[in-house]
């Protein structure tokens, strides 16, 4: 194991004190020192020998992702290892995006921590079970994310019976007779179609039904 | 032969004293008598003279025969040559005596045939018939024809007048008899005849055709029969006043409507004067002089006259004057209505309008009438037109839409077909003002007979305030609750987990001294830090579920998007999601709110809808936010009031309130569901970031 000369930032005291417990008599692994947010674990990397940060995500003042992108821009070679209580994987991917090398959660096991900096020392990446999992059920799930794929526009069920009936020519209140909703519903639907295609008028909706052959 | 010759003498000496005598009183004389003894006394003169010529030329040796012979031979001649002169005289006076007959004849002719009488002219002798036009005309008959039938029988419409008719055509001259006729078409007309005897042998017939005169004669009578009738069964009293006598006739009315007796009624405007009540004296002169002395013919004024009993009775007084050629009136004709009732009912619906006037007009309550088809305005009170601004032109030129916010149109089209007829319940309503206010107003209407017409009078509460009060109450209540959630959870996650994550960490790093422990303690020891791991997953769990800490850390975008890829993989459900939100910024306290409704949105479908897709859409525009979750359930019955309770959307209305946005839900059975949501994008929660 390469010798390890580790930062821990954590906004608990507590925390911080377990973590010297689980990692007390490790070979290869001195704890430099502590921090209680963001801003001050850069102070210390800034000053100490620092070549491992264990981070917590959320801390008063600089959050965990703020101060990961930071380390990673100013100092590149120190690694950065999430420990923290959330496994969202909003959260996960803001803190990969960031650059941490790995993401473990604060429920897991002593090896799994151990493990875990071994890894991410010797220039690899680990993510605890819990955290691929998350991470893997958002890449099989690509319908999610419409909004980044701008080519193709979702139009739901009643939109695509609103737009039918627009290309028809039908007034809003034509449209809600037709559908038996109300005229706000209508309302709502059409504008929806318009902001989602990005039309400017109804004759753009017309446009684009046409375009994209829909009925 | 010589006592012959002064015979002779003596008699054309008598003629020629006749002769001259005969032109002194010819006239008297038949005209027969005078050519016969001119002749036969130009005759004897002319033979005295050949004789007396004679016998002188036998004597002429005798010298006193001269003066014999002059006698005897030139006197006849001069005798005769005053003769000739008389004789002629008296051919050319015969002449035209036979022109002015001849002429005399054509007239008559002329006449029989042009006048517009019957004539039948019938020679007994010669069995010789003649008709004049009128008859052609009248009957149709020609002349011809009527020589070749029975007169009688092809005349006389009735056989039963048969006898009648012959019986006068012999005897009964110039006793006139009417028949009715049949013409040679069948048609029957009424016709008089009579016959005159013109000789022996020739009769005139003389028929007059009278049935025009018959008919305008019934025609006549009917009108009088019309009018009598008229004049009795009218409430009106007619009248016909000759304003040279001042006598008047009137009709039964004073009777039948007016109340008097029959014996009370005088026949002179004098009489009605002494009932007309004295302060309308001056007005009626006036008005009934001008009209007189103009040249205006119609008139109607309205006064009171005074009943047999001292009632008042209103009078409608219409008439007409007949003026002479001179323009002078001399008759006026009219009737005199009892407006009386009228009156009375134009008295009470100008208290009723008063009345009105200060219930409806001047109601502080905001009161509007309008037409249940149309949808047209049609009146407002002060109270209202201040409300909503307008002026009560401008407002009616609207309909009862243009006073609702359009999102409101199909609700209030709703209880309108509802309540159609009957009075609405209090419904609330969110309106537009002149100068763009939104009111909330609690309506209610109810038919009403106004102006003898079915319309729709709302009643019109202003509770703006009070809404604006229990909104202001809403948020603070839930911007409360946001806020003690969003505490616990800081409390839990910083306090709570971080001291069960510390536990667990110390109570790891004492695994090393694990090879000590029996199987039994270690068990425990191992148990221990899993309840512990348990617990921290528990309670990130609450903490995440009283304020997910990505909706503070990251918005309402990305805390969403989480909700929803968390919602998919426990539910099964495909789940599409799309936002353009992350240009706005919203209130925390919004942001926070649209997640929970997304969240009770998604918790119902799955417990409730079946679905097996649902799209969640953060949608804005230039003016509004709309959150849109849809999904391909089984739907629900939006009528049916189970649904609210069932939804727990007590919850999601209040949020909804709070943030004065709209909430709306269209579902139907098996068609799957649509919840908007709606907010306006005011300044504060539209700041480009």
């Amino acid at each position: 194991m390469n010798p390890v000369h580790l930062l821990i930032a954590d906004d608990h005291k507590i925390v911080r004190d377990g973590i010297r417990h689980l990692l007390k008599g490790q070979e290869n692994l001195t704890i430099v020192g502590e921090a209680e947010n963001g801003e001050e674990a850069l102070r210390k990397i800034e000053t100490e020998e620092i070549n491992l940060t264990i981070m917590d995500i959320n801390m008063p003042v600089m959050d965990g992702i703020e101060a990961t992108r930071i380390i990673k821009k100013e100092f590149p070679a120190v690694k950065v290892l999430a420990l923290t209580m959330v496994d969202e994987n909003q959260y996960i991917r803001k803190m990969i995006e960031a650059g941490a090398s790995g993401y473990v959660l604060k429920s897991c096991s002593k090896e799994d921590l151990i493990e875990a900096i071994e890894k991410v020392v010797s220039g690899h990446h680990y993510f605890s079970r819990d955290v691929t999992e998350t991470i893997l059920s958002d890449m099989v799930n690509p319908s999610l994310d419409t909004h980044t794929k701008k080519n193709e526009i979702q139009i739901t069920n009643r939109e695509m019976d609103v737009l039918r009936l627009i290309v028809n020519e039908y007034t809003n209140q034509e449209i809600a007779e037709e559908l038996f909703v109300s005229i706000r519903t209508v309302d709502a639907h059409r504008r929806n179609l318009l902001q989602k295609i990005g039309a400017k008028n109804t004759a753009g909706l017309v446009k684009y039904a046409l375009e994209k052959q829909l009925f | 032969m010589d006592n012959i010759v002064p015979i002779l003498n003596f008699c054309a000496a008598a003629f020629a004293l006749g002769g001259i005598l005969l032109l002194a009183v010819k006239r008297r004389i038949p005209t027969r008598l005078q050519t016969n003894f001119l002749f036969f006394g130009g005759g004897i003169l002319f033979l005295v003279a050949l004789l007396n010529f004679l016998e002188h030329t036998n004597l002429a040796s005798s010298p006193d025969e001269g003066e014999n012979f002059l006698i005897t031979v030139f006197f006849p001649i001069f005798i005769f040559a005053i003769y000739s002169a008389v004789v002629k005289e008296e051919f050319e006076n015969k002449k035209e005596i036979e022109d002015k007959t001849l002429r005399t004849n054509n007239l008559l002719n002329g006449m029989f045939e042009a006048i517009p009488i019957l004539l039948i002219l019938w020679d007994r002798q010669t069995q010789q018939l003649t008709i004049n036009k009128e008859v052609e005309k009248r009957l149709g008959w020609e002349e011809e024809e009527l020589k070749e039938i029975d007169l009688f029988n092809a005349l006389l419409a009735n056989s039963g007048d048969l006898e009648r008719a012959r019986e006068a055509a012999r005897n009964f001259e110039g006793i006139w008899n009417e028949y009715p006729i049949k013409t040679k078409t069948g048609e029957i007309r009424t016709q008089r005849w009579t016959r005159l005897a013109l000789d022996e042998n020739i009769s005139i017939g003389i028929g007059i055709d009278i049935t025009e005169q018959k008919r305008i004669n019934l025609s006549l009578q009917k009108e009088r029969r019309r009018f009598e009738l008229i004049s009795k069964s009218a409430n009106d009293v007619l009248y016909e006043w000759d304003l040279e006598t001042d006598t008047v006739w009137w009709s039964q009315g004073w009777i039948t409507s007016f109340g008097f007796k029959e014996e009370e009624v005088g026949d002179s405007f004098k009489w009605l004067r002494t009932i007309i009540h004295p302060e309308d004296f001056e007005d009626l002169d006036r008005h009934y002089d001008s009209i007189k002395d103009s040249n205006l013919n119609s008139w109607y004024h309205t006064y009171r006259i005074i009943g047999s009993d001292g009632d008042i009775i209103h009078v409608k007084d219409t008439g007409y004057f007949i003026r002479n050629d001179d323009g002078k009136a001399i008759e006026l004709v009219g009737a005199l209505e009892n407006v009386t009732e009228e009156k009375h009912a134009k008295q009470l619906l100008q208290q009723s309008k008063e009345r009105y006037e200060t219930f409806f007009k001047k109601n502080p309550m905001p009161l509007i009438i309008f037409d249940e088809d149309s949808l047209s305005i049609i009146e407002a009170n002060d109270a209202l037109l201040q409300l909503y601004e307008y002026s009560q032109k401008e407002l009616q030129k609207l309909t009862v839409y243009d006073l609702y916010e359009a999102e409101h149109w199909d609700k209030f089209q709703w209880l309108a077909n509802k309540y159609r007829g009957i009075p609405s319940p209090r419904t609330e309503f969110k309106v537009r003002t002149k100068s763009n206010k939104v009111l909330n107003l609690e309506i209610t209407t109810t038919p009403i007979n106004y102006l003898n017409k079915e319309f729709r009078l709302a009643a019109v509460k202003d509770i703006t305030k009070q809404r604006e009060a229990e909104a202001k109450a809403f948020s603070s209540f839930v911007e409360g609750e946001n806020k003690e959630r969003s505490r616990l959870a800081r409390e839990i996650h910083d306090g709570i987990i971080q001291y069960l994550a510390a536990s667990k960490m110390n109570l790891t790093a004492l695994k090393y001294k694990l090879d000590d422990f029996t199987d039994d303690e270690k068990e425990l020891f191992e148990n221990g830090v899993a309840y512990l791991k348990q617990a921290m997953n528990e309670t990130r769990d609450i903490s995440h579920n009283l304020m997910p800490p990505i909706l503070e850390d990251y918005g309402l975008a990305l805390a969403v998007k989480t909700l929803v890829e968390d919602f998919e993989k426990g539910s099964k459900i495909e789940c599409n999601y799309f936002q353009n939100i992350e240009d706005i910024s919203m209130p925390k306290e919004n942001q926070i709110n649209v997640y929970r409704i997304t969240q009770e949105c998604l918790n119902n479908i799955l417990k409730h809808s079946e679905a097996t897709s649902v799209s969640i859409q953060l949608i804005h525009d230039n003016s509004e936010f709309f959150l849109t979750v849809e999904d391909n359930g089984i739907g629900f019955d939006i009528d049916s009031d189970d649904y609210i309770s069932g939804l727990g959307l007590s919850g999601i209305r209040s949020r909804v309130l709070s943030m004065g946005g709209y909430l709306d839900i269209d579902s139907k059975i098996n068609q799957g569901s649509v919840f908007t949501i709606r907010l306006p994008l005011t300044t504060a929660n539209k700041e480009v970031s």
